[in-house]
């Protein structure tokens, strides 16, 4: 195994750890895959379709690590960190765009010659960080679903891979958070 | 809050999971059992589950789909403005932002802008190491690196860079769509390790060189993009990550392997990298373009990076049939996994790139094509014809427009935007110790800064107290003076464009005048110096009727000093007289040939007490005559006005043959100035020192000109003039001229030989040297190699003999060898100078010129056997040519007379009778150089006349009447040129550019 691999393998390793230093490195790393891989599938995609965000991460930890010689505990690890920075920077960019789009311009997103709407624009990613965060005080494991499934992307069955429990359990945590979380967001 | 009880929240937990698996009266049912009268537990799974009856999609697809928009910033649109930079059209998108064709309102010139995304600017320490590098990498003035203009922040605040928009295609492509030709190989090796050089002398590391970063204009000349990676050689942690996020996030899949092959060792590593990994990098690139396979390869990045940390490369051979052992041990000297035993300095790469060159110039292999496939000679027509620029061109515009078109985007513009955009630097790096310690110089280490882009600066000078820069330039055959203000780079128009030239601009010692010469014709010697104030623009310049130079004030203000130059008596003064006029005092003279200073913007400068006045002095060597090729050194000359000792101190041994303008150090520890060392190619910027120490400042392919001095000796302005010329043929009747040869390089005086092949002089590659070629390209020899610098080949008619004149024995003198280079033979002799020779058609007689000490130039002959020569002319006479019938000899004639004119002057070979005398256009720029040739037919006299800037050749019919053109070229300068037998033409031709660059001591 390379160096070079290992060294990421080692950050996720150092990571899970709950080394913070590892985070910082990680973090531009995966953020500026994350940036290129959604600039690519917004190109990529046509007018009315989903963003394949497993897909996203999936191509991410193919070209991060070393496949073969990486257990699966990294493998955990990696989507879980994933998903935390990628909540993080989904975030900090809808909140960036919040502040820029204050006055009201046009939410479009000119793509060459096409002009295609961007999807689920009602929902506000920052005031769901909020809640998403009020939550975890109440109820770790559900808000790391919702990190996950919401954040992430991944399925239900990569979900509960990632996190060690089973897929009802899953279910029954996003179900849940889903309403929870709506509720917040509608009594605002 | 009654949620956060944890027992609580497990049973509504429980609650809502039970009753989302019922529905109707059944979950009613549920509810009533499990919550058992708890209202408020039952009120909570009542609102969740109508949250989650409602909720719908909600969630539903990810978080990305949702913020996608910030992901895209929003693109600029065409005619849209950033700051003074209007959008002409996206040209390329990466990662991190996009490039956009711009066109900089102010200067009128083309930009690429690169603007990041918003979210960068947010990021403090990524928008330190951006800015950081951008301007490290606009420091680098230098023809291979790409020119970085401004760094900035849009309006919505996304940093933006301004650099210079290159045209061509990135080495990636040129690889994948012509097989490489070897010359074609060491030319780009031999830039790439030029440029890297200028880089590493500035400290600063490339780190990703590699065939995308490459760009080949179409006219040959290699840029290298992106020295965005390179940073300051500073202290940082995490080498790694530097590498792998280039590694990883190249932006498509195929590419990320590529990227990964051309990490060094140490990069693989994670270790801190230094210049040796640009040395790797080379040593990879060069490796491809020769074998047509990159040297570690794999399937996945991982196995590449184990081949090049453990495995050893193939030998070229393995790949292309008799690759040259000394490219094999080159590539394998730039490939050692321990870099302690690569080449340590990429100079060392260059010089044996240089060797390698000009060994398969005389072997004449360059223009074997090395990968494999393609080695019919059809594909070497193709590369060398102006067609395959076309081709090229039109590469790039379709490129260009492929942003509604998109199928295949431009490389270029990928790399250009996904490299220097996606630099995700965490890396180590040691600031590395300077082995040598030494006495430190100034300008020991320089920031050099590019002021003008358009290449077409003839002259600077610098305000002492380095505020402004003056600067002439050329557009269309007109001279405009202009003003800038170094600070905030503001240009200003001080004299409108004018037909006239300017001779010299200087500023005067307190900075509020600009002196300059210039001349209302191209007449020699009918020029004057003129004076305007600085903060007057728009006043009118004053004529001074003198002829002093610029005069230097003394620290108490009381007395002045200056250089008087006495054209009439071929005299010039050392004058010190009051500040207020009069009382004036000679203090010392000198007589043609010896000067007081060649550059008549010299001045003297006084030292700190005003006791004395200091004079740098360019003494003439033994050969003391004009200025083609002498051995000048360089001298300190001072007078102790006191007590009226005079002294000479010589500042080492150096001998240069150029010189221009000297000045002092302020210390008066030395002088710099732009030379020519003897021996050398190129004018550059050299210091000498009273302790006998030297140096070249710069060290390029660039010649320097015009030097001056800040006050203070912390910084200088220059002229950076480079030349890239191809030789051209032009059948009869052609409109299209082909060029025969490829890639940068210097040409001059070509003839066409009796067996219809050229013969020209180059010195490209460091020496200046004979080389033939056939007519249509193939078959390159070289046939001079004995040392010194040799020019002005000639071939006699009966194709039996070579002349040229050679210093090879320290003066240039006429030399004679057979065809092919062999037996030389020194026909001239003597302490003085003899060029520029010409075969009677008769093959008996060689015609050159030729000055007697202390006389101008006239023509001489001396039979091809030798013997003594004889003197055939009187009054100024150059560049003879003998008429095809061997009857008449034209030259250049100057008789001194009023405005010095030079004529077009034909006389009998037989008794030397005047023939005819012909005027010719100003737009004639008559010097050393100027080519003069007849046609084949005899009928016209032809030349290069440069009427609206462009040159072309004009002949005036031998019998009279107004000259002719005969050229429609509309672009390019004419450096040389000959007629073939049939009429079609050989010509050198490139362009010449020059720009004015400040160069400051990074250490003050």
């Amino acid at each position: 195994m390379t160096q070079g691999s290992q060294n990421i393998t080692e950050l996720l390793a150092g990571y899970g750890r709950g080394d913070k230093e590892a985070l910082d490195q990680l973090m531009p790393i995966v953020y500026d895959e994350l940036r290129r891989q959604a600039a690519r599938y917004l190109r990529r995609e046509q007018p009315g379709n989903t963003l394949q965000t497993t897909a996203l991460i999936h191509e991410a930890y193919v070209r991060l690590v070393d496949q073969r010689n990486v257990q699966w505990q990294n493998r955990a690890h990696f989507f879980g960190i994933a998903a935390q920075l990628m909540r993080r920077i989904l975030v900090d960019h809808a909140r960036a765009k919040k502040r820029v789009k204050r006055g009201g311009s046009d939410v479009r997103v000119s793509l060459g010659d096409a002009t295609v709407a961007v999807k689920g624009q009602d929902l506000d990613v920052v005031a769901l960080d909020e809640a998403l965060e009020r939550l975890a005080r109440i109820d770790e494991q559900q808000s790391r679903v919702v990190e996950l499934r919401f954040f992430s992307g991944l399925t239900v069955e990569e979900t509960a891979e990632v996190m060690g429990i089973s897929k009802a359990t899953v279910k029954r945590d996003w179900s849940m958070a889903k309403a929870w979380l709506h509720r917040e967001l509608s009594t605002q | 809050m009654a949620e956060t009880d944890p027992q609580r929240w497990q049973r509504v937990k429980e609650i809502f999971e039970g009753a989302l698996e019922r529905h109707g009266a059944e979950r009613e049912t549920f509810l009533d059992r499990e919550c058992d009268g708890q209202t408020d537990v039952r009120k909570e799974v009542e609102s969740l589950l109508r949250s989650y009856e409602v909720a719908g999609s909600f969630m539903e697809s990810p978080a990305v789909a949702h913020a996608a928009d910030t992901f895209v910033d929003q693109k600029l649109a065409p005619g849209q403005r950033v700051k003074h930079y209007q959008i002409v059209n996206l040209i390329g998108e990466g990662g991190m932002g996009e490039v956009y064709l711009a066109s900089d309102t102010i200067l009128g010139r083309r930009v690429a802008l690169k603007v990041l995304p918003a979210f960068v600017s947010k990021d403090p320490d990524r928008l330190r190491r951006f800015t950081q590098e951008a301007r490290a990498a606009s420091r680098l003035s230098h023809p291979n690196v790409c020119v970085v203009h401004e760094i900035g922040e849009t309006d919505d605040g996304r940093p933006f860079i301004a650099m210079e928009y290159v045209e061509g295609v990135t080495l990636r492509q040129r690889m994948r769509n012509h097989s490489m030709k070897l010359g074609d190989v060491l030319d780009i090796a031999i830039q790439v390790a030029d440029a890297l050089t200028a880089a590493h002398d500035a400290g600063i590391v490339h780190r990703d060189i590699k065939p995308e970063n490459i760009v080949i204009r179409p006219e040959g000349y290699v840029k290298i993009l992106d020295f965005g990676l390179a940073k300051l050689t500073e202290r940082h942690k995490g080498a790694i990550h530097a590498t792998m996020s280039t590694l990883l996030f190249d932006s498509s899949p195929g590419t990320v392997i590529g990227t990964a092959a051309y990490m060094s060792p140490e990069q693989a590593r994670g270790i801190p990298v230094d210049e040796r990994t640009d040395i790797w990098g080379l040593g990879v690139v060069l490796y491809e373009m020769a074998s047509g396979n990159p040297p570690f390869t794999g399937e996945t990045a991982t196995d590449v990076i184990v081949a090049i940390v453990e495995r050893d490369q193939p030998p070229i051979s393995r790949h292309v049939e008799d690759a040259p052992p000394e490219l094999e041990r080159i590539v394998k000297k730039a490939l050692r996994k321990d870099r302690n035993e690569r080449y340590q300095i990429v100079k060392e790469m260059a010089i044996d790139l240089r060797g390698l060159r000009r060994e398969l110039e005389v072997n004449s292999l360059l223009d074997r094509s090395l990968a494999p496939g393609t080695t019919d000679g059809s594909e070497y027509a193709k590369a060398s014809t102006g067609r395959e620029k076309m081709v090229e061109t039109n590469e790039l515009k379709a490129a260009l427009t492929t942003i509604h078109k998109p199928k295949g985007r431009s490389r270029i513009w990928i790399a250009l935007a996904a490299v220097l955009l996606v630099t995700v630097v965490f890396g180590i790096y040691k600031l590395r110790p300077r082995t040598e310690p030494r006495t430190q110089f100034p300008f020991e280490r320089i920031d050099v800064t590019k002021l003008t882009t358009n290449g077409n600066a003839l002259l600077a000078a610098m305000s002492p107290d380095g505020k402004y820069v003056t600067y002439v330039t050329s557009e269309g055959g007109k001279e405009s003076l202009w003003l800038r203000q170094v600070a905030i780079a503001s240009n200003a128009q001080l004299v409108a464009p004018r037909e006239g030239h300017y001779l010299g601009v200087a500023f005067s010692p307190d900075g509020n005048f600009i002196y300059f010469g210039y001349t209302e014709s191209d007449r020699n010697d009918a020029w004057y110096i003129y004076r305007l104030p600085v903060l007057g623009i728009g006043a009118t310049a004053t004529r001074i009727d003198t002829p002093d130079g610029p005069t230097a004030m003394s620290h108490d203000k009381s007395r002045v000093a200056f250089i008087r130059y006495d054209r009439p008596n071929q005299t010039d003064y050392l004058v010190v007289a009051n500040a207020g006029g009069g009382g004036e005092q000679i203090i010392t003279s000198r007589k043609w040939p010896s000067r007081l200073s060649w550059d008549f913007m010299a001045q003297p400068e006084w030292t700190a007490d005003d006791r004395s006045l200091l004079l740098p002095l360019v003494i003439a060597g033994p050969a003391s005559s004009n200025d083609v090729a002498v051995n000048y050194t360089i001298s300190i000359f001072e007078k102790d006005l006191d007590t009226g000792a005079e002294r000479t101190i010589p500042l080492g041994d150096q001998t240069f043959d150029l010189v221009g303008h000297v000045a002092l150090h302020p210390d008066g520890s030395g002088v710099i100035m732009p030379a020519k060392a003897f021996g050398a190619s190129f004018i550059q910027i050299w210091q000498l020192f009273r302790d006998g120490s030297k140096r070249s400042i710069t060290n390029d392919l660039s010649d320097y000109s015009y030097l001056s001095l800040q006050d203070d000796g912390s910084a200088f302005v220059t002229l950076q003039t480079q030349t890239v010329a191809r030789i051209w043929t032009l059948g009869k009747g052609e409109s299209k001229p082909k060029a025969i040869t490829s890639g940068i390089s210097r040409y001059f005086d070509l003839v066409v030989t009796p067996d219809d092949r050229i013969v020209y002089a180059s010195d490209a590659s460091g020496m200046a040297d004979i080389f033939e070629i056939g007519l249509a390209g193939g078959d390159p020899r070289q046939l001079t190699a004995a040392g010194g610098r040799n020019y002005a080949p000639v071939v006699s008619p009966d194709n039996r003999y070579l002349f040229f004149h050679s210093n090879r024995g320290g003066v240039f003198q006429i030399w004679r060898t057979e065809r092919d280079g062999s037996r030389p033979k020194q026909l001239t002799f003597g302490s003085v100078e003899s060029t520029w020779p010409t075969v009677s058609p008769d093959s008996k007689w060689v015609v050159y010129q030729h000055p007697e000490e202390g006389q101008p130039y006239s023509l001489w002959r001396v039979s091809i056997d030798g013997g003594t020569p004889e003197k055939i002319t009187e009054g100024v006479s150059i560049r003879p040519t003998f008429s095809p019938d061997g009857k008449l000899l034209a030259f250049w004639y100057n008789d001194q007379q009023q405005n010095s004119r030079w004529m077009l002057k034909v006389i009998n070979v037989d008794g030397g009778a005047t023939f005819n005398v012909f005027e010719v256009a100003p737009a004639v720029q008559v010097n050393w150089d100027t080519p003069l040739r007849w046609t084949p037919d005899g009928r016209y006299l032809t030349y290069v006349d440069h009427r609206g800037g462009i040159d072309n050749l004009w002949g005036q019919p031998i019998e009279g009447g107004a000259p002719k053109q005969l050229t429609n070229f509309e672009d390019s300068k004419i450096f040389a040129f000959a007629w073939m037998k049939d009429g079609g033409l050989v010509a050198s031709r490139g362009v010449i550019t020059s720009d004015v660059v400040l160069i400051k001591d990074a250490a003050r």
